[in-house]
């Protein structure tokens, strides 16, 4: 076989494999084309009933030629077969079928096709109920399968900026660009396919007296020149805010993609228009396929959709089409013009008699009313004048169907774009666009070449004015090439309503008009509710090419106007991309940040197991300690009340408050005072929201007169920037006070135990030990430490005698290790917890954003009368009544039962009525029992027995409500 | 991973005594330092420092001669000085890619145009950055460094011995 000619192609021949099939291509070939060529009809199996399915388009409208390519583990599924370039080795499987496409187990639903219409799962699988049946329907159900592993490269991902944005490298688009970059903006053209020129590849264009592809071949060297970058194999698949999502997959297949996050001043959208189809009965026989495809695969590739063919269609481009076909090799039989003699133009009636001197046959008023055959197309069967049952059979192995052009107004939908339905075209065209964004050429429902220039000249000229630029006025490409289109809007044969079944409308989700029918039937008349309860335009259709066509049969169906009954909603994005392009960086263990402390190296070292605590890596517990969090929590937790402990609390937030009123300023932020505060001194301090909610709480430090380190929860860090910024910025603006984020600035360990203080002294050295000998609860000292600040705070979260040390990161990890050397062990999180809970400390859950400072016993505080943020509306009746919680302890009555943090509780007789829950529990090594915190309502007094309900966990038990603190209630061990 | 033209290495230089100087409004104005959010005053000592903020100035590493200046600024009444030793890691990110490496986060050229330095996510890091000779300055939040050298590295840049 000598080489095919086109002008996508190259002589070298590659050889690649489909189905476990070895097969060759030539550089440059598609998936789709080589197969074509190879006269292989049979791509795939449809997604619902299973029949057999041929390439339809030339695009990533493909509903049927969607393939898995790849190798095990490194497969993609639904790659689009018409964009796929094929490379020497390609391994490629036909989908929705097994074991082949010609013998596929599961084409026994054909048989059920009237059974399994729309809304056939929603009422079918309930029985016995829809459990039962799922692992089945998922089995046979989705388009391909997705990969085990996900081992595909990172995607590139581009930030970048321009003046002017051209999506769509056609005449239209080509035009625009050509005139902002002349008119002197920065210009990125963005074209999808491989090659600049859309319809210019094989239209019988001139253009400013040069051959469309002279021409095309100029304006890009001009482009180039002007420093226009041209993107080629790059999608426009989505944007928001300003942002254009370009995606480019070079050779269309998923693997190194770079995904351009463009920012133009201006976008000019020259997309194009996508072909439809029309339906009648059986219109997805392999064979069936647009005309436009058919054209493109004969200029691009030199592949024959079919040796004789039948042309079907509503306007006049089918005869300038059978032209190029026959002047390709192409024998057209016939073309089915479904408009009768006086809507066809006098240009298309000279064409026809020219064609019918080479023998084609050119049938008006006329429709196809069926293909013919099995396994692919052997015939048309066409109706001519008023009646569908005056029918001819024709034979032919192609029929290629032209249904019109619909715009494609995808992007210019999206964030604020309307549409009008265009009578002339029988499409809707983007309407009204948001400022700094139009569409041009095709997209905006020009159809001929003069027009489409112009248009696009038109909308260049606009985006560079857009920019600050004098558009170019001269210039403007003159073209003459394909006529009008002269359409008469034609969307479905006519046919009996049994056949209606094979009647399709979008073949990738395989619905039909029958479909359709049974859809309105069923009451579910919007187009969105018909799109849900079909599935008409999902996947990667998006109304693609199932859209239009599937509102103006609606509309038919309806009895109403096309704009009446106006399309779905097109989503983004607009081709496939793979998941692993969206996430870009951001999967694996980067899937978001995981902020270490200066001593994580040492935790992961030292088996400490991590766990993430909102972005913070913290040790939950160490291996060492016990199997799991619950028996080492309990070893660490005990001997820090026996010996010591240490743990790193370097996530907690710290705020550098300072300035001449950072005194006044807390005050407004804290429920209690800072400014009484004495130098060298801290406080336990409590922020509220302004609706008098507990916010946060803290320690607040006061470093000098008019400097405070307020310290927050380790998770709260920036909400509290945030809230405390707000306040400066508003209410404080004319006052001294800064705030500076300074939570990395300083590691804390925390030594906490009866041996804690003897520790310090041993590692800080002699010029400590009696400053921390006479250092009280609350006190805290500054000095130095290796020649780095550090400030040793007297504070307790565990109930034991403790310190904080605030030290520098860069001497935290030695400070740290001469710590552990003198006998104490570091403790996690697990064991913090069981201190906290013993001690009757807050530990997380019960800062909920629901509970006032009194529901948490904090009635002293709010007594001292600082009139705070938030400190207005804890006045409010609602917040004393006597159902609001309170915040109590609770033990087993047994002495012994578990139970469990998020348990309900309720009265014993009355197990249906909540009373409150458990925030939390733990197992109290010092008490040998569990204990815990809740949340119960005020009136229920202490020594009440509560039901603890846990039916989910099967752990009920009967609990007294106690007071908070269950260790140590004189605070002697912590003031020791 | 990414193409990489040639070899892009990232150094990293560590934390420092770093501080920063923040005068109270409205008056606040430190005559001697760049008033605009982006700019630079560079002491003939060689000491750089950025404002960072409306009446923020950030200063890497300052020599005794800035310190004292911000010092005796401060003890006037003209501002608060903080010392943030440690909440910044420094690293420089030089070579032929460094500047695509950033764009996978952010237009990095643009951020910087007109600007000696820009405040920043980088890989959803917080950052501040400056342009170098041959590459870009980074300060990352430090508990931030470690996820971003990692993403450095996935991206081709490889870490200077």
């Amino acid at each position: 076989m000598s080489p095919r000619r086109g002008t996508r192609i190259g002589p070298e021949s590659l050889s690649f494999v489909f189905d476990g099939r070895p097969y060759t291509a030539q550089r440059g070939d598609t998936l789709a084309s080589a197969l074509l060529a190879h006269g292989v009809r049979a791509i795939g199996r449809s997604v619902k009933y299973r029949r057999l399915r041929g390439i339809f388009t030339a695009g990533p409208e493909e509903p049927n030629g969607l393939l898995t390519v790849g190798t095990d583990p490194v497969v993609i599924p639904n790659v689009a077969a018409p964009q796929c370039v094929v490379q020497d080795g390609l391994v490629a499987r036909s989908q929705n079928c097994w074991p082949s496409v010609r013998f596929d187990v599961a084409s026994v639903l054909q048989a059920g096709g009237a059974f399994f219409g729309a809304g056939f799962y929603y009422k079918t699988f309930i029985f016995p109920s829809w459990r039962f049946w799922e692992g089945l329907i998922r089995r046979l159900a989705g388009l391909g399968r997705a990969p085990l592993a996900a081992d595909l490269p990172d995607p590139t991902i581009v930030h970048d900026h321009t003046d002017v944005l051209v999506v769509g490298g056609g005449a239209a688009g080509l035009a625009a660009a050509l005139v902002a970059a002349r008119s002197g903006a920065r210009v990125v053209l963005a074209e999808r396919e491989p090659v600049v020129g859309g319809e210019l590849e094989f239209e019988d264009a001139t253009l400013d007296g040069r051959s469309a592809g002279e021409w095309t071949c100029a304006t890009l060297g001009e482009l180039g020149r002007l420093g226009v970058r041209v993107l080629t194999d790059t999608t426009l698949v989505g944007g928001s805010g300003g942002v254009a999502v370009l995606h480019t997959e070079p050779q269309g297949l998923a693997g190194a993609a770079t995904v351009v996050k463009l920012r133009p001043a201006s976008l000019v959208l020259a997309t194009g228009a996508v072909e439809r189809a029309i339906a009648f009965v059986d219109n997805d026989l392999p064979g069936v396929m647009l005309l436009g495809a058919a054209e493109r695969y004969l200029g691009r590739y030199g592949v024959l959709a079919g040796r004789r063919a039948v042309l079907f269609g509503n306007h006049d481009r089918l005869y300038t089409a059978a032209r190029r076909l026959a002047a390709g090799g192409m024998a057209v039989v016939a073309i089915v013009d479904t408009r009768t003699g006086g809507a066809v133009s006098a240009e298309a009636r000279r064409a026809a008699v020219t064609l019918a001197t080479a023998g084609t046959e050119c049938l008006t008023g006329a429709t196809v009313v069926r293909a013919l055959g099995g396994a692919a197309v052997k015939g048309a069967l066409v109706a001519t004048g008023d009646s569908a049952s005056t029918t001819r059979r024709i034979a032919c192995d192609a029929l290629l169907v032209s249904g019109g052009y619909g715009p494609a107004v995808h992007a210019g939908l999206q964030e604020g774009g309307a549409k009008r339905y265009a009578a002339e075209l029988g499409a809707f065209v983007a309407d009204a666009q948001p400022e700094g964004r139009c569409l041009a050429g095709a997209a905006a429902g020009c159809m001929e070449i003069g027009a489409v220039l112009a248009d696009g000249w038109r909308a260049g000229g606009e985006a560079a004015a857009a920019v600050g630029r004098t558009p170019v006025v001269d210039g403007v490409p003159r073209g003459a090439g394909d006529g009008a289109l002269h359409l008469e809007p034609y969307w479905r044969a006519p046919c009996a309503l049994a056949e209606e079944k094979t009647q399709f409308v979008d073949p990738q989700n395989d619905v039909s008009v029958a479909d359709l029918r049974a859809t309105l039937a069923e009451g579910f008349i919007d187009i969105e509710h018909v799109k849900r309860y079909t599935a008409l335009g999902f996947g990667t259709d998006q109304a693609k090419l199932g859209g239009q066509l599937g509102a103006a049969i609606l509309a038919e169906l309806r009895g109403e106007t096309v704009p009446a009954v106006g399309t779905s909603r097109l989503r983004p994005p607009f081709h496939p991309m793979t998941l692993r392009s969206i996430a870009g960086h951001r999967h694996g263990a980067s899937l978001r940040p995981a902020r270490q402390t200066p001593l994580h190296a040492w935790h992961v070292a030292h088996g400490a197991v991590m766990e993430s605590m909102g972005l913070w890596m913290r040790p939950r517990y160490y291996r060492a300690n016990g199997a799991d969090a619950g028996e080492a929590g309990v070893v660490e937790a005990g001997r820090v009340r026996t010996r010591g402990g240490l743990v790193d609390g370097s996530t907690l937030g710290k705020i550098e408050v300072v300035g001449a009123d950072a005194a006044a300023f807390l005050d407004a932020m804290y429920l209690t005072r800072a400014s009484t505060i004495k130098v060298g001194r801290s406080k336990y301090m409590v922020n509220l929201r302004e609706d008098g909610m507990v916010l946060d709480d803290g320690i607040v430090l006061r470093l000098s007169e008019d400097r405070f380190l307020a310290t927050t929860s380790s998770g709260h860090a920036e909400h509290m920037l945030s809230h405390f910024e707000h306040y400066r910025d508003t209410e404080w603006a004319d006052r001294a006070v800064t705030l500076t984020d300074a939570t990395d600035a300083w590691a804390v360990i925390v030594v906490a135990g009866p041996e804690s203080r003897a520790a310090l002294a041993t590692v800080l050295g002699e010029a400590w030990y009696e400053p921390l000998a006479r250092l009280r609860h609350m006190d805290f000292l500054r000095g130095a430490h290796e020649g780095h600040a550090l400030t040793a705070l007297r504070a307790s979260f565990s109930g034991e005698l403790a310190f904080e040390l605030h030290c520098r990161p860069a001497i935290a990890p030695r400070l740290w290790e001469a710590l552990v050397a003198t006998g104490l062990a570091p403790y996690g999180l697990e064991a913090l917890d069981i201190l906290r809970i013993e001690k009757g400390y807050l530990v997380s859950s019960e800062l909920n954003g629901q509970t006032t400072p009194h529901d948490l016993g904090m009635d002293g505080l709010v007594a001292l009368g600082n009139p705070c943020v938030g400190r207005e509306l804890l006045d409010r009746p609602a917040f004393h009544e006597p159902s609001r919680p309170r915040l109590v302890g609770l033990r087993a009555v047994d002495g012994k039962s578990r139970f469990d943090g998020g348990s309900q509780l309720t009265p014993p007789d009355q197990l249906q009525d909540s009373c409150g829950y458990i925030t939390s529990s733990a197992y109290s090594p010092a008490l040998g029992e569990w204990v815990g915190l809740a949340l119960v309502a005020r009136e229920i007094p202490l020594g009440t027995v509560l039901k603890c309900r846990d039916p989910l966990r099967g752990g009920d038990a009967d609990v007294r409500v106690v007071e908070t603190v269950h260790v140590d209630p004189s605070a002697a061990r912590m003031k020791s | 991973m990414s193409a990489v033209t040639s070899r892009t290495t990232w150094i990293d230089r560590g934390s420092a005594n770093d501080l920063e100087f923040v005068t109270f409004a409205p008056s606040g104005h430190f005559e001697l330092l760049p008033a605009a959010p982006g700019g630079a005053a560079h002491t003939e000592s060689g000491d750089a420092v950025y404002a960072i903020a409306p009446r923020r100035w950030f200063a890497p590493r300052p020599g005794d001669a800035l310190r004292a200046t911000f010092e005796a600024a401060e003890a006037g009444g003209a501002g608060a000085l903080v010392d943030v030793t440690g909440q910044w890691r420094c690293l420089d990110l030089e070579g032929a890619s460094a500047g695509s490496i950033l764009r996978n986060a952010i237009d990095i050229e643009a951020v910087l145009e007109g600007r000696e330095i820009a405040l920043v996510t980088l890989f959803d890091a917080p950052c501040r950055v400056a342009r170098r000779p041959s590459g870009y300055r980074l300060w990352v939040r430090s508990s931030y460094a470690a996820h971003l050298m990692t993403l450095l590295e996935r991206l081709g840049a490889v870490r200077a011995p």
